[in-house]
């Protein structure tokens, strides 16, 4: 876990104990800005395009992210749109993300939208980006992982496809106002 | 009443005021002590009232009677003959004006004379002083006079003035002049009579009499005040038009104001002072005034016409510096900045915006016209307003910002002089209390900003300049890296990509002396078992600094050159760089890559070559384009192996277009104009259509000097045809306008990021955020406008639909 710990902090609190914290957090801010700049750009510049981001509004910190299922799953063609919420500490901490269409999956709350995904909690690496984020998620969708569901009904109908299938598309709304 | 009693004192009033008599010339006058009893009967009688009465009423009948004499001198046709004036040539028409004028004014003046008795013995039945009578009668005689005004009164009393202001003037004229010959006999230029009976003495003599006259009578102003101050208008504006025609390069200010002081004046107090007037004190204060509005007139004057003349002013600055300095002091004095805005800028669009004018002239016009509207006005909102459609249609012109850089960068160029100066002498102009914010901008800016902000955005500029400057170092080899420097400090941080070229091309030069120095290399005239024939000398670019190359073929190079070239890669690839970073590179003959093993990727396209044609008789130097050299090698007889050199003995080889596009891997269009260069220097023929043979005994078509001055390259000892056509010497580089389609394909790529995830947008939060997220690092703007234009055409691609103001992305 050393990777997700900022070698800039660790040094500087042992080094200049007495530099205000406040100062510290205006810098590591804009290394913050920076990094998410950067990620964006390069999401820009990706041909991809069964995965996309932007930040929402004027604030950087706050993404809107849109994922498209993938191909031959029952998500096909299904679109999701997600938030994501980046912390202060990006990218040593994990942000935030929430489904903000409903989702009927086994791992996703279908009320609140959050996602219980080991590399968004205890598996996170300040390696990961947006687009590593984006693309797991798009995994997730037709590899859910049955042993630890949240939404326990669709976790029992994924075995009978089928089933999971005509449940999904009727819970399914494009929602076209997210914003 | 008794009717003898009254008639009476009827007899009495009429012997004191014999006007009242029907037959006023045989009636006897009274003297003084009759008078005297007579006015004590009317006293006692109260008869004052009536006296008066009667009396201004009769002058009133009398003066209405005879007043339409007066006018009679002013009817067109000589209703009244002046018989000692007979019709002759030596009286110019103004003369005859002149004399009846005199003429009426005199037969006025006795007239008005003729009351004065009567009117004064009137008075004296006035205790008081109350009532003036005279003046009372001058004001009569002025309004009978104005309500019996012919229509073209004014012709007369002109031509009466500007006889006695000719004859005035005669003195101011300079010598040579004053007497114009005319058949033989002398004129004079004041009466235009001959010398010998010179009118002139007798003119000012009854000129003075009867302005004398007129201001007696208290007529003067009334009647001939405007003539007077319109032929002093028209004096001055001739002066001025005379003085100021077509001579911008000396100050007539002062001499203007003293002649205003000095020759206007004698003439205005010759006319309203006369000798025995003895109002003098009055009319000294008016005089005073009169002169001031007279020196507003003379700057008013100068105003307007340097203003229709403001547009050769600019064209011909810095020579018309002193007219320039004139007009700044006289339009702070007048109300013309309005005016001056309005005539410059029709003269500009009728004499300077137009297709018909060089783009460069343009630019110098603008140039010019900044510093001169800068002296004028040094707030700078003249400047800014007047300059503006300038600066839109330069906009609008395509090679607006390469002529600029060319001025900016060209030898010995006035814009390059004044680059060099301004950095020396910023901010000297004198400080302007009510600018405005954006007008500070335009005083402060000095010229060469005030170009390269036509567009806004000093980006556009630095490209073009990049694209210049490549074109430049390819094509002349780095021989002049030290000037360009010079250049590259006007545009502070944005020219760094073009100090990297710069760089690039000092680091190719030491490579290519290294490489050939270094008795390790294979390309060192050490190692003699080379077969090195001639000199290949690379430059070496840096992929990410340089413009883009437009690069759609290659082309294949004869095989002897490849040889070489692959030959110089080796070398290089042997040759040890310092640091290990991967890093691309170009050549200037050709295309080079460093990768970590550090290969040459040449670029065959570019660069030049230095040929000679041996003919039978002749040998003939050329410095061209790979292409250029490689076709005609391809026209010689196989056998002998030549580049830099490049002998060519026997050429009987017949190529078609076809065969040899496909030989050397070139588009046809572009090999058919490469072609045209040796059809013009009369080295190949078109035999039948496409089909080209070598003639040895050709004759240039075209002069080869005639060829280079597009260009103006000049090789050491030959004739550089690099840009035989326009567009081939901007094929090397891609344009600005390329580059801008690329940077605007990134924002396309921001703007389906963000509607793809914040479904759709209006146009200004589009903006908005494009700025915020889009435009780091790139230093790449994009106004509001060009991104509706933008956004409007991918709507028509039905990339986007635009509903409710917003915009979405298509499904």
């Amino acid at each position: 876990m050393a990777q997700n710990v900022n070698p800039r902090l660790e040094g500087s609190s042992s080094n200049s104990p007495k530099r205000s914290e406040d100062m510290n957090d205006r810098i590591e801010s804009n290394k913050v800005v920076q990094r998410l700049q950067k990620e964006l750009m390069s999401l820009m510049m990706s041909c991809d395009g069964s995965v996309s981001a932007f930040p929402d509004g004027d604030n950087l910190f706050r993404w809107v992210a849109t994922i498209v299922g993938p191909k031959d799953t029952v998500y096909e063609n299904l679109k999701y749109k997600l938030s994501m919420e980046f912390p202060r500490g990006y990218p040593y901490k994990p942000p935030t993300v929430t489904f903000l269409t409903p989702c009927f999956h086994p791992n996703v709350d279908f009320a609140t939208g959050s996602i219980c995904l080991d590399i968004l909690k205890e598996k996170w690496s300040a390696m990961y980006d947006v687009k590593a984020i984006l693309i797991s998620l798009q995994s997730l969708l037709g590899e859910p992982n049955n042993e630890s569901p949240l939404n326990v009904k669709a976790a029992q109908l994924w075995p009978r496809q089928e089933v999971f299938k005509a449940t999904l598309l009727s819970t399914y709304k494009e929602s076209e106002s997210s914003q | 009443m008794d009717t003898s009693i009254t008639k009476s004192y009827w007899n009495d009033i009429v012997l004191a005021f014999p006007i009242l008599s029907k037959n006023e010339k045989n009636s006897e006058k009274c003297d003084d002590e009759q008078f005297l009893s007579i006015k004590k009967t009317i006293v006692e009688n109260k008869l004052i009232s009536f006296v008066h009465g009667m009396v201004t009423h009769k002058i009133k009948q009398d003066l209405m009677s005879k007043i339409n004499d007066f006018w009679l001198y002013f009817m067109p046709y000589d209703v009244v003959e002046l018989s000692y004036l007979l019709p002759s040539d030596d009286v110019s028409g103004d003369f005859s004006g002149f004399e009846k004028f005199k003429c009426a004014v005199d037969e006025l003046f006795n007239l008005a004379q003729s009351y004065v008795e009567t009117i004064n013995r009137l008075q004296m039945l006035f205790e008081n002083n109350k009532i003036n009578l005279l003046k009372n009668l001058n004001a009569q005689i002025c309004a009978l006079l104005h309500s019996t005004l012919p229509s073209d009164y004014n012709k007369i009393i002109y031509q009466f003035y500007r006889v006695a202001l000719r004859v005035f003037t005669k003195e101011d004229m300079v010598g040579d002049k004053k007497n114009t010959s005319k058949d033989g006999t002398f004129n004079c230029i004041g009466c235009s009579a001959e010398i010998i009976s010179c009118k002139c003495d007798y003119i000012l003599e009854s000129f003075h009499l009867t302005n004398w006259q007129l201001i007696t009578i208290g007529i003067l102003e009334p009647l001939a005040g405007d003539v007077i101050m319109d032929l002093i208008h028209q004096t001055i504006e001739s002066e001025v038009q005379d003085t100021t025609k077509d001579n911008f390069g000396e100050h007539h200010i002062s001499d203007l104001e003293n002649w205003i002081d000095k020759n206007v004046y004698n003439w205005v107090k010759y006319i309203y002072i006369p000798k025995h007037s003895k109002i003098t004190n009055i009319a000294d204060i008016n005089l005073a005034i009169f002169m001031r509005k007279l020196k507003h007139l003379l700057y008013e004057s100068y105003t307007r016409t340097r203003i229709d003349q403001l547009f050769n002013i600019i064209i011909e600055y810095p020579d018309s510096e002193p007219a320039v300095i004139d007009l700044s002091f006289t339009l702070h004095k007048t109300d013309f900045k309005p005016e001056l805005c309005k005539k410059l800028q029709n003269a500009l669009h009728s004499r300077l915006l137009h297709p018909a004018v060089n783009t460069i002239d343009i630019i110098t016009a603008y140039t010019a016209a900044i510093k001169v509207l800068r002296k004028i006005d040094p707030c700078g909102a003249l400047l800014q307003e007047v300059t503006q459609p300038i600066r839109a249609y330069l906009r609008s012109r395509k090679d607006t910002v390469r002529c600029v850089m060319t001025t900016l960068t060209e030898e010995g160029h006035y814009l390059t002089d004044e680059l060099v100066r301004n950095e020396n002498v910023l901010d000297e102009d004198d400080v302007c209390e009510e600018e405005t914010k954006s007008s500070k901008r335009f005083r402060n800016s000095d010229t060469v900003s005030m170009l390269v902000d036509i567009y806004g955005t000093r980006e556009l500029f630095v490209n073009e300049y990049r694209a210049l400057l490549a074109d430049r170092l390819l094509t002349q080899f780095m021989d002049n890296i030290g000037d360009e420097i010079r250049y590259l400090e006007f545009g502070d941080s944005l020219l760094h990509s073009c100090s990297v070229m710069l760089k690039d091309v000092y680091d190719s030069k030491r490579i290519n002396h290294h490489l050939y120095s270094d008795p390790t290399s294979n390309l060192s005239s050490n190692n003699l078992n080379n077969k090195l024939e001639f000199p290949v000398k690379a430059i070496i670019v840096s992929n990410q600094f340089w413009p883009n190359f437009k690069d759609n073929f290659n082309v294949e190079l004869p095989s002897v050159i490849q040889e070489h070239l692959d030959n110089y890669t080796k070398a290089f690839e042997s040759f040890k760089l310092d640091d290990n970073i991967v890093m691309y590179y170009y050549k200037s003959l050709e295309q080079i890559k460093i990768a970590g093993n550090r290969t040459l990727n040449w670029k065959p396209n570019l660069g030049i070559i230095n040929i000679d044609l041996v003919l039978k008789d002749k040998t003939l130097n050329f410095t061209v384009s790979p292409i250029h050299a490689t076709i005609i090698w391809h026209f010689q007889e196989q056998g002998r192996d030549i580049a830099d050199i490049c002998v060519v003995s026997h050429y009987c080889e017949e190529w078609t277009i076809n065969d040899l596009s496909i030989k050397m891997r070139v588009p046809a269009t572009t090999l058919r104009r490469r072609i045209g260069f040796w059809q013009n220097q009369g080295l190949l023929r078109e035999k039948s259509f496409d089909s080209f043979i070598f003639v040895e005994d050709g004759i240039p078509t075209t002069s080869i000097s005639g060829k280079g001055n597009r260009t103006s390259f000049v090789g050491r000892n030959s004739e550089f045809v690099y840009g035989d056509d326009d567009d081939e010497m901007e094929s090397a580089v891609a344009s600005a306008q390329d580059q801008r389609e690329e940077e605007l394909q990134v924002f396309w790529s921001y703007i389906v990021g963000m509607l793809t995830n914040l479904d759709s947008l209006p146009l200004d939060r589009i903006h908005q955020m494009l700025k915020m997220f889009a435009t780091q690092g790139t230093g790449v703007d994009c106004s509001l406008t060009q991104l509706r234009l933008f956004l409007d055409e991918k709507v028509k691609q039905h990339l986007l639909i635009f509903t409710g103001g917003r915009y979405k992305l298509s499904k």
